[in-house]
């Protein structure tokens, strides 16, 4: 009887203990995300394709030189949020373990243009015809594709603002 | 029939036993890295006695020097700051200080207003797993909450940690029961300077409007304070990056002069505090270095003591043995950061 009591509590310890070890799930806290990329929405400079969470390290290679970068730390995470600006254009990067991945790509001027033909200063009847309907009288128009959210910003019927934003889980 | 039962309490109690070391054992312990995840649970060791309560994100536990301010003018103040500390959070935290004491002066930093929800577990947990359990815990909990997370696994926290067990290391043993002193009085040091340079143009948005879960809770913290006769200070802490619009800064300012609250943009005052971005910060304009938190300190010090009438309290004996002993640890750990800075180029622990 006596055994049979002491094999019942060291079989519940043993469970106990098992269960700690059966998930397979992220055991971090810190955000992370993964994907590929195919039919999204993408931003070209020149011959470079650059697409939301892709590696940034060969894109910066292919770009060359930047005027300007910069590079916040978040308050608490590992890692470095980095700018880099190219005049027409700012390339943002996340670290995700031991690479830096696209993050977003902000349009600072007219002298960079989407692959549909849109820059700031297109009217938002182009933006209409290139991407799709939006909402009458919006001041601004999101659209979505696999890895990528493009928005665009109006004032006054007008683009203000193009930004491709990477999806990335929180 | 008596052995039956006293063999169940036995049974029930080492199962207990198990599963608390177990998540003794598994929940992060936040000592040699994300080490800001200790700042909530610092406090009841420090509760009481504090005339002047901070609440907020990085920029006031980065940003306001504790010592300092009672060096030079005898404010005792906590700071209960924490990595992306959102609008909810600072009210529960407010609530949960409540438990304690009754500071006169309340400041709140703005910049989390720019969330106008719950953003993400890593952040959230920083915040409220250091928390004393109460009805505020929990509360703050249920606000914080994103669309993954349970209250039950902020309850037996085993729940969120369990398959963490093949990334254990020696600091899960080291500091399986004991905590090592981290902050002075909230306030996270470094000595370190990084020049901010240039600064990224801010990204424009489609809508600048602040959310109305933000003003929700910040209309309980103004409450609050009004039912406990503490006077609120809206402040903006002084950064280059990320971007704190014009637009938000607007809708805070009315709400200030709607209640009749002070508001305090610091970016706006750099001439007046002396902070220099190019000395005053560590990470290139973010946060302030010690020389810039000691510069703000210094400022709203005699802010604190001449708009706010908070008292020299250096003349209490007892008040000034324990401040004494926050000095030589605030000493203790600049000297061992600048030892850093000398040996190896770069600080890369707080002590």
């Amino acid at each position: 009887m006596r055994r049979k009591f002491i094999a019942a509590v060291a079989l519940v310890m043993v469970l106990t203990i098992a269960l700690c070890s059966c998930g397979s799930g992220s055991n971090s806290v810190t955000p992370n995300n993964s994907g590929s990329n195919t039919k999204d929405y993408v931003f070209k400079s020149g011959s470079t394709t650059i697409s939301m969470k892709a590696e940034a390290a060969p894109l910066l290679k292919a770009l060359g030189a930047y005027k300007n970068s910069y590079e916040a730390p978040s308050c608490a995470f590992d890692g470095m949020d980095k700018i880099y600006s190219y005049g027409g254009f700012d390339l943002m990067t996340y670290a995700q373990k031991d690479k830096d991945l696209v993050s977003g790509v902000v349009l600072r001027d007219d002298t960079v243009e989407t692959p549909e033909g849109i820059a700031i200063g297109s009217k938002a009847e182009d933006v209409k015809k290139a991407y799709g309907n939006f909402e009458k009288d919006a001041t601004s128009a999101t659209y979505t594709s696999e890895n990528c959210k493009l928005l665009i910003i109006f004032e006054n019927g007008v683009v203000t603002s193009i930004q491709y934003i990477a999806l990335v889980e929180k | 029939m008596k052995k039956r039962i006293v063999k169940i309490v036995i049974c029930v109690v080492l199962l207990a036993a198990t599963v608390f070391m177990l998540q003794k054992l598994l929940v992060p312990k936040y000592a040699t890295t994300n080490e800001e995840g200790i700042l909530s649970s610092e406090y009841y060791a420090n509760a009481g006695n504090n005339d002047v309560l901070f609440i907020g994100d990085c920029e006031v536990y980065t940003n306001f020097s504790p010592v300092k301010l009672w060096r030079d003018y005898g404010i005792t103040s906590y700071i209960r700051g924490t990595p992306q500390q959102l609008t909810w959070q600072s009210y529960y935290l407010l609530e949960d200080t409540l438990r304690y004491e009754t500071p006169k002066v309340v400041v709140f930093n703005v910049l989390a207003m720019k969330y106008a929800e719950p953003q993400n577990e890593a952040y959230n947990r920083l915040t409220l797993d250091g928390m004393k359990w109460s009805k505020t815990k929990l509360d703050a909990v249920k606000a914080s909450m994103t669309d993954e997370e349970t209250v039950a696994s902020y309850i037996f926290p085993l729940l969120r940690f369990h398959s963490r067990w093949n990334e254990l290391s020696s600091e899960d043993i080291n500091y399986l029961f004991k905590t090592e002193k981290l902050s002075h009085n909230g306030y996270l040091m470094r000595v370190d300077a990084k020049p901010a340079g240039q600064v990224p143009d801010p990204v424009p948005l489609p809508d600048y409007t602040i959310g109305p879960k933000c003003w929700e809770y910040l209309d309980k913290i103004r409450e609050t304070c009004d039912q406990k006769g503490i006077k609120l200070v809206l402040i903006k802490a002084p950064s280059l990056y990320p971007a704190w619009y014009d637009q938000w800064d607007k809708q805070v300012a009315d709400y200030a002069a709607k209640y009749g609250l002070e508001y305090i943009n610091f970016y706006a005052l750099a001439d007046e505090t002396g902070i220099d971005y190019n000395t005053d910060t560590y990470d290139a304009g973010l946060h302030l270095n010690l020389s810039g938190a000691e510069k703000l300190s210094a400022w709203f010090g005699k802010y604190l003591k001449e708009k706010c009438g908070v008292e020299d309290r250096r003349s209490d004996a007892a008040l000034a043995a324990k401040w004494a002993e926050r000095e030589e640890f605030y000493e203790f750990m600049k000297e061992a950061q600048y030892k850093q800075l000398r040996e190896e180029g770069a600080v890369t622990r707080y002590k």
